[in-house]
């Protein structure tokens, strides 16, 4: 286990609770975009795409940030929690 | 002559506080909604005792969306009602009728993404949180 009163490890708990209480958020919110894109595009084909493309690129950046946290976990001697 | 008629108006409490998160700017929430230091009973607007710096930025996320899922919905609705004249007026001609289908089944295809993504994380935060 990592001594919790090193400073380098304050800091990223501080930087990795942060990110990780807004990356929900910040996600759903790109997919409410791509919803509301979604309904607009009518029968527009490329417009169907370019909401399903922002769909997409949403869940791309979840999965992103689930693999960076998986990585400063690993990197971390004892893991960050 | 109308006047004494609303003259209990003054008896009543003032239930609807400047602060109470619950007055919409036309459908939209503020932005402070989830700010309030007293969500239920708010006494003053002042929200320099309840915010704290770093974490409270995504109560405010909260509230934007809120007002996406709004927007969404708002979106929708327009887009079906849209849709649907479009299908009404395509009389007998198979090529708008079918583009208006499409454009009906792509409206209520964007109405359900929103959706779910706003539930799916309402459900996962919900059993994180306890």
């Amino acid at each position: 286990m990592v001594d919790p009163t090193n400073p380098i490890v304050q800091d990223i708990q501080v930087v990795v609770n942060f990110l990780s209480a807004g990356v929900g958020i910040v996600v759903v919110g790109v997919i409410i975009l791509g919803g509301i894109q979604y309904s607009l595009a009518g029968d527009n084909p490329q417009a169907v795409g370019a909401a399903k493309q922002r769909i997409i690129n949403g869940l791309i950046a979840l999965l992103a940030f689930l693999l960076t946290f998986a990585f400063v976990q690993w990197l971390v001697p004892g893991g960050v929690f | 002559m109308i006047l004494p008629l609303f003259a209990f108006i003054k008896s009543v409490p003032v239930v609807f506080a400047a602060c109470s998160g619950n007055n919409l700017f036309f459908f939209l929430p503020p932005w402070y909604k989830y700010l309030l230091p007293d969500k239920m009973n708010p006494t003053s607007c002042s929200l320099t005792d309840a915010f704290q710096f770093p974490n409270d930025i995504w109560l405010i996320g909260i509230a934007v969306l809120e007002m996406l899922l709004r927007l969404a919905g708002l979106a929708a609705v327009v887009a079906i009602i849209f849709s649907g004249v479009r299908y009404m007026f395509a009389g007998g001609n198979v090529e708008k009728a079918v583009s208006a289908r499409r454009a009906l089944v792509n409206s209520f295809i964007g109405l359900g993404v929103a959706l779910v993504a706003a539930g799916f994380v309402a459900f996962i935060g919900n059993r994180l949180g306890g």
